[in-house]
């Protein structure tokens, strides 16, 4: 089956079997592997990537159910050496340990602060009840978005 | 590959959809895919067969979208539970539908999971059945045929109704007179299952409930009406004391069916929260 996908704003034509997860699409086909694949059944939230502005969860997405979608990976966050807002605030707030959830926590962040882009502490916490971090470092992280969410309002 | 070899398709229109679905044999459809999908890969895990054919209904703009008017609330089937809870139209007796939906799974599964999906895969620990039923929805379906049919919530999960048609649309009455009421309860907050959710819905006549539906939908059984605590309540005072009064007359056949003294605990605190609140609201309308 032949679809159509932008990945980072480049457009893809990709031939596909249809069982392919968009998470497996993004790593194998694309080599984009910043994309994390984790605990595979909708539960850890590693494979956050955003699919039309909202966050969702690439393992559990059929690839070929995003003919003609945008997709956003970790990858199309930076420009060249300069990385984005929250990217920066999770290196300077100390936000990452192990960095195995990463990619899927600034993800969810991104989806977020694109729609509601000065966020309570409250609402950080619930639009990132889907991502764990096993390293337990889930107030770093909080105070990390909520200190893009500032600079990027400035 | 995670997935055993499908072969999937993705329909335009609700005729195209009924059409591969009474040609094919072992077909599934698709909705937001956060039970399917998950089901798919657990079973070639397991090395179980799974379906031969997928389809896809996320390309049908019939069954998108939601809309308020004269009086009624229709939810297109395709609706995710993200969309739904941001529509603005969620007031009254509805609020109890936002309440169900902000609080479903986490971000990234609200984002996903369609209302459709939610109630047509039939999971006993999914919030929205006692909602639905509460609320007396009606659920839409096109058959094989297309040829559209109804049913009630209540039938479709109480009676366990078998159907394998198309699910299309939801529609509840936006009723500004009734008080609604939902609670669910967790094992604790970090897990977003839920092990109970409870919604009532009640008029308040002369002073007095009528006409109440207590809904219970839990882990381990398909949602239940408590016809004990409903005929309790109805035609006694909606006072602070009833709250308490009301956890001596719950149907024990429902308490019978939770799985540990814990979850009848959170259950009769759910039961005297879902009234307390009936009242304040009554209070302050």
């Amino acid at each position: 089956m032949k679809i159509t996908l932008t990945v980072n704003g480049k457009q893809h034509e990709l031939d596909l079997n249809g069982n392919e997860t968009l998470l497996e699409v993004i790593r194998d086909h694309l080599k984009l592997t910043g994309t994390k694949s984790s605990c595979d059944e909708a539960e850890c939230g590693s494979c956050t990537v955003i699919i039309n502005g909202r966050s969702a969860l690439s393992c559990i997405t059929i690839a070929c159910d995003c003919d003609g979608f945008s997709v956003e990976t970790i990858e199309g966050l930076s420009s060249g050496e300069e990385l984005h807002p929250i990217q920066q605030a999770f290196l300077d707030k100390g936000a990452v340990q192990c960095g195995f959830c990463t990619p899927g926590m600034i993800m969810s962040s991104k989806a977020l602060l694109d729609n509601n882009p000065r966020p309570s502490k409250e609402e950080i916490k619930k639009s990132l009840d889907g991502n764990l971090c096993r390293c337990a470092c889930y107030q770093k992280i909080f105070e990390a978005v909520y200190t893009a969410a500032d600079k990027m309002a400035k | 590959m995670l997935i055993n070899p499908i072969k999937f398709y993705r329909p335009q229109t609700i005729q195209e959809a009924a059409e591969l679905y009474s040609s094919l044999d072992s077909v599934k459809l698709l909705a937001g895919g956060t039970f399917v999908v998950n089901n798919l890969k657990s079973s070639k895990k397991a090395g179980r067969k799974t379906n031969d054919n997928l389809i896809s209904l996320k390309g049908i703009n019939e069954l998108k979208g939601s809309s308020l008017s004269k009086g009624s609330l229709t939810i297109n089937s395709m609706a995710t539970i993200t969309e739904i809870f941001e529509f603005s139209g969620l007031k009254d007796n509805l609020s109890v539908l936002k309440d169900a939906c902000s609080t479903l799974g986490t971000t990234q599964i609200r984002n996903m999971a369609t209302i459709g999906g939610n109630i047509a895969c039939r999971y006993t620990w999914t919030e929205l059945p006692a909602v639905l039923i509460a609320l007396e929805a009606t659920l839409n379906f096109a058959d094989k045929n297309n040829k559209p049919k109804s049913m009630s919530a209540e039938e479709f999960f109480l009676n366990s109704a078998k159907t394998d048609d198309i699910l299309t649309s939801i529609v509840i009455e936006h009723d500004t007179d009734s008080f609604c009421s939902y609670q669910r309860f967790t094992r604790s907050a970090a897990i977003d299952l839920p092990l109970g959710a409870l919604c009532i819905r009640t008029d308040i006549a002369s002073g007095c409930f009528s006409n109440t539906k207590v809904v219970l939908n839990t882990t381990n059984s398909f949602p239940k009406r408590d016809s004990t605590l409903e005929a309790f309540l109805n035609g006694k005072k909606a006072a602070d004391n009833i709250a308490d009064s009301a956890l001596n007359n719950i149907d024990e056949n429902i308490l019978g069916k939770l799985n540990n003294e814990y979850q009848e605990h959170m259950f009769r605190i759910s039961i005297k929260n879902a009234v307390k609140n009936i009242i304040k609201d009554l209070k302050t309308k």
